[in-house]
């Protein structure tokens, strides 16, 4: 009896870690940092916009409460009560706006040429017209001009960066204890890895001893090889690494704009049911993968590439017209008035696209419990549509509403104020890209050793199983290197995705999948194609009216060859 | 872009393909039908004072076959006080004549004229003109200088006439008589007898229509008078003739009880300036009357002017166009999006053709045979092909010619 006891409490003992270790890999709110942080900005153009959504979502991974504020809608009870107050100005402004900042009873940290006027610097010394090519001891891509301290001088501060061209160093990042500061006006690129580095030691922070990370099956779709999903997904899970496969249900041909759906490919479907009973997990990657029936190649669904705008139209054959930009109007509100009504309009579609998608995913048995945008493109308008749907994102960051190529990738899994409350689970060392690079392993391996660098960084990558499952053996083998690598498990953490039909929801490792409502019924299969590709459709009914006339004129030829001999007969008569 | 042009190539290919289906079936019903009439138009025309006909044969230079044409014209079945036979001898320098004369010395019912003034050199259109003004028979037939009809195949155009008020002309149906000369004679024996039973007698079966040919058709007096004679600018004064004639309200009655056999272009020299001819001279057609094509009186002629610009105009560049993107497709990636579609249809396209070609084959005694069928499935790679190449060359001297504003310049088939 007692050797029962002593057994049930080790059983107990063990799951207990065992469930502590996974939820360590999640974003475990008791170990973010617990002070208060104030991110504020001004004015931003499109590039120091995306700095602000990369300070945001790399403070909200290591703290647990970030607010990020425009600098005219601040008040001074914002930021009364706040540990560390950031203030990013990349250009010069107002000092009188400043005053604000007068007593601050937190660290102030400020960013860019336009925070050397905060008084907290009353007295510092700055030299703007400093460029390094080094910085933290990192080559950077282009020498860049920075803001230098001049006064203090190292002995008074902690240099927590220092910026090097020839044999001249500089102080760029500092600080002490009621400062900081950092030199750079845009944080992005190069400055992202030193920024996620230096940024404990910045802000005094204890530094994680692991690292998450996660391997994405990507772009599964009804073309997708089974067999070849089949063996990246078992592999994977035979070495105890969780799978996500981001699968996207319908494709879309752009040519002839014919759909296939996964039930098409019974085959395939039976792979993925499968992998999911085994414990994978499913990933949402759109509906169609495409917007426009013209686009060519992979298709960006929540994102208009050949207009680089935001999506404009429901209806695909509709033809998308050029947004107007915010100079053609004459103030602000008019623009924004105008603007309100294509956001209306890419909610629908955003919600249509969202929903088809999880329903069609749900109904084959195969329930998404996150959500990954094509090629990571939305507008912040769409990941505010999204987050009523999902509580977890894989992927980057659109980090412009006018520009897609504009992305930010933070090392941490966050929730910046962009998405709405949505983690997100970015990320950071890309995929097997054996078109790019003859040594792709080798590209990554470099790859992974500049994130580890950053404590508590997360390893996320995605792999195509049409590759083959060499360099995917290959990808784990280095990431399995890795110390202290803690891999995702998203059942783990509480999860939702949730349309008014559905609702998927995870929790301490079960997903539970609850029918709200019953499914609308569907257009008969053959309508569809139809509207999918009525010229081919016309083009089967041709066929099918010659092959019946060629079956009449075959019954014309049997009845005259029947017939011959007796008409040679009468013409002789 | 390449989708849009495959689209159209196919749309145009396959408004061509299913019309001749269409044909195709018409032509076996006509096939079915049209012999049943002649037993109560034969009781007619054996109790009725018979209409006086005037055969007139255009020819130049054509003392190679105008003896066989003349024997053959001798043993025409029909009463000889009704019947003259009329050889016009347009411009010739060999022994056209003198055996003409010879011949209208031993048959009274045979009169040799020769073109005068005007009317003179000018091709054929201009030789039947004159030979209208010299005559006054009620129907007139016409054949050219190498056919030999058989000898009851004017009493059977006549006795179309005579029975069917509705039709202005009466179309016999011709073969090839020297069929199994060479490869391009077997070929133009199938081509003709598809066309007849596919083209003339489907476009009779469903809108009482036929293209009057160059030869063995009778036609009323009454109606080449009201039309001024025949077009002598048309090179093909037959399909000219035929859409005026229709636009009248009359129809053309495709009569297949009428045989006559003719020489068909042995070498393919001649075969091309003879098609060459036949192509130039329908564009001309097609272009004088498709600009009126809405304001003509019988709208049912839109049809066959629409035809015709299709098989002249749209249809070959259709399959240019199709056949460049096929070609290209198989060096540049241009992303055709059509799938297995395309393959089937290509399928029933060649099933259609060989069906189509084997129905009409199979009407005539002893042409439906294996060796045929080989000819059949080569010429749909080959001579098929061919015309082609035939409607742009056509189309660039047409074109040339109307920049210059030249007349038209008849080509005579040489003979064999």
């Amino acid at each position: 009896m007692i050797y029962k006891k002593n057994y049930f409490i080790l059983m107990l003992f063990v799951l207990f870690f065992a469930n502590a270790g996974n939820l360590s890999a999640t974003i475990d709110t008791h170990s973010l940092d617990q002070r208060d942080v104030t991110l504020i900005y001004h004015e931003p153009d499109e590039l120091a916009q995306a700095n602000v959504y990369f300070l945001d979502s790399t403070l909200s991974g290591l703290f647990q409460h970030v607010q990020v504020m425009e600098l005219d809608k601040l008040d001074k009870s914002d930021i009364a009560k706040a540990d560390i107050v950031m203030i990013y100005l990349p250009k010069a402004i107002d000092e009188e706006k400043l005053s604000i900042f007068e007593d601050v009873s937190g660290m102030v940290v400020g960013i860019g040429a336009g925070a050397t006027t905060l008084p907290a610097f009353t007295g510092w010394q700055f030299n703007k017209d400093i460029i390094i090519d080094q910085l933290d001891e990192t080559y950077l891509t282009y020498p860049e001009s920075v803001v230098v301290v001049e006064d203090p001088e190292p002995e008074q501060v902690e240099v927590v960066a220092e910026g090097r061209r020839f044999d001249k160093t500089y102080q760029v990042i500092v600080k002490n204890e009621e400062q900081g500061f950092i030199g750079l006006d845009s944080l992005l690129a190069d400055g992202e890895e030193v920024i996620s580095r230096i940024i404990f030691d910045l802000l005094d922070i204890e530094k994680p001893s692991t690292h998450p990370a996660y391997i994405r099956l990507e772009d599964i779709s009804p073309v997708s090889d089974p067999k070849l999903v089949q063996e990246a997904g078992n592999y994977l899970l035979d070495r105890g690494i969780p799978v996500y496969l981001a699968t996207i249900p319908v494709f879309v041909d752009s040519n002839s704009g014919v759909q296939v759906t996964l039930e098409e490919r019974p085959e395939l479907l039976k792979v993925l049911q499968e992998l999911v009973d085994k414990g994978a997990y499913i990933i949402s990657h759109g509906y169609t993968h495409s917007y426009r029936y013209s686009e060519t190649g992979e298709g960006f669904e929540f994102w208009d590439t050949e207009l680089n705008q935001p999506i404009t139209t429901v209806d695909q054959h509709e033809h998308p017209v050029k947004l107007k930009s915010v100079d053609e109007f004459s103030n602000l509100q008019a623009y924004e008035t105008y603007i309100a009504q294509f956001k209306e309009i890419e909610q629908e579609y955003v919600e249509m696209k969202l929903e088809n998608s999880v329903h069609y995913l749900t109904k084959i048995g195969l329930a998404p419990i996150a959500f990954e945008a094509p090629h990571y493109t939305m507008s912040s308008n769409g990941y505010r549509v999204t987050s009523n749907y999902f509580s977890a994102i894989f992927g980057q960051i659109q980090a412009s509403d006018v520009n897609w190529e504009l992305m930010v990738a933070p090392m941490f899994i966050s929730r910046p104020s962009v998405l709405h409350g949505m983690t997100l689970y970015p990320e950071t060392i890309g995929y097997v890209n054996d078109t790019a690079y003859t040594d792709p392993i080798t590209v990554m391996e470099q790859r992974i050793e500049e994130v580890l660098e950053v404590p508590g960084s997360v390893l996320g990558g995605f792999y195509h199983p049409y590759l083959g499952i060499e360099y995917l053996e290959e990808m784990v083998r280095l990431l399995e290197q890795v110390p202290n690598l803690e891999w995702i498990d998203l059942s783990q953490s509480d999860n939702h995705v949730k349309t008014d039909l559905v609702e998927v929801t995870t929790s301490g490792g079960d997903i539970e999948v609850q029918q709200l409502a019953p499914f609308p019924k569907e257009k008969k299969n053959w309508l569809n194609k139809i509207e999918e590709a009525p010229f081919e459709f016309a083009l089967w009914v041709i066929v099918v009216v010659t092959a019946l006339f060629i079956g009449l004129f075959t019954i014309h030829l049997s009845t005259l060859r029947l017939r011959y001999r007796k008409r040679l007969f009468r013409e002789r008569a | 872009m390449a989708d849009i042009l495959f689209h159209i190539s196919l749309t145009v290919i396959w408004i061509m393909l299913l019309y001749h289906m269409f044909l195709a079936q018409g032509g076996y019903r006509h096939f079915k039908r049209f012999e049943k009439v002649i037993p109560d138009w034969q009781h007619k025309m054996e109790n009725m004072d018979l209409p006086t006909v005037n055969v007139f044969i255009p020819a130049h230079n054509e003392d190679v076959v105008i003896k066989q044409t003349l024997t053959a014209m001798s043993r025409l079945e029909y009463p000889k006080d009704k019947l003259k036979v009329i050889l016009i001898c347009d411009n010739c320098s060999d022994q056209t004549k003198e055996i003409g004369d010879q011949f209208a010395a031993d048959f009274p019912f045979m009169k040799v004229i020769e073109t005068e003034d005007e009317y003179k050199g000018k091709g054929k259109s201009s030789a039947l003109n004159y030979a209208l003004k010299e005559t006054n028979g009620e129907f007139i037939v016409v054949y050219d200088a190498d056919n030999t009809p058989q000898r009851k195949a004017l009493w059977y155009l006549v006795m179309g006439l005579v029975n069917d008020p509705r039709a202005a002309a009466m179309v016999g149906k011709f073969r090839v008589i020297n069929a199994k000369n060479t490869w391009l004679t077997k070929f133009i024996n199938i081509e003709t007898i598809c066309f007849q039973w596919m083209a003339q007698a489907g476009r009779f079966h469903w809108f009482k229509i036929a293209t009057i040919p160059g030869t063995n058709f009778a036609i009323r007096r009454s109606i080449m008078e009201k039309l001024g004679g025949w077009d002598t600018k048309a090179l093909a004064e037959d399909t000219e003739l035929t859409i005026r004639v229709y636009n009248l309200g009359y129809h053309i009655r495709f009569f297949p009880a009428a045989i006559t056999w003719e020489q068909e272009p042995e070498t393919l020299k001649v075969w091309w300036k003879q098609r060459t001819r036949w192509a130039r001279g329908n564009q001309y057609v097609v272009l004088k009357f498709i600009g009126r094509i809405f304001s003509m009186k019988q709208k049912k002629i839109a049809f066959d002017i629409m035809y015709f610009f299709f098989t002249y105009f749209l249809f070959f560049f259709g399959v240019i166009l199709s056949n460049v993107l096929f070609v290209v497709n198989l060096i540049f990636d241009i992303q055709l999006s059509i799938g297995n579609v395309a393959f089937v249809l290509w399928i029933m396209a060649f099933l259609l053709f060989v069906t189509e070609i084997m129905i009409t084959l199979s009407i005539e005694k002893n042409q439906l045979t294996l060796k045929n069928m080989l000819y059949i499935i080569f010429m749909y790679f080959t001579y098929s092909q061919m015309w082609i190449v035939l409607v742009i060359y056509a189309l660039t001297l047409e074109v040339k010619r109307m920049i210059k504003k030249e007349d038209q310049v008849w080509y005579k088939t040489e003979r064999f």
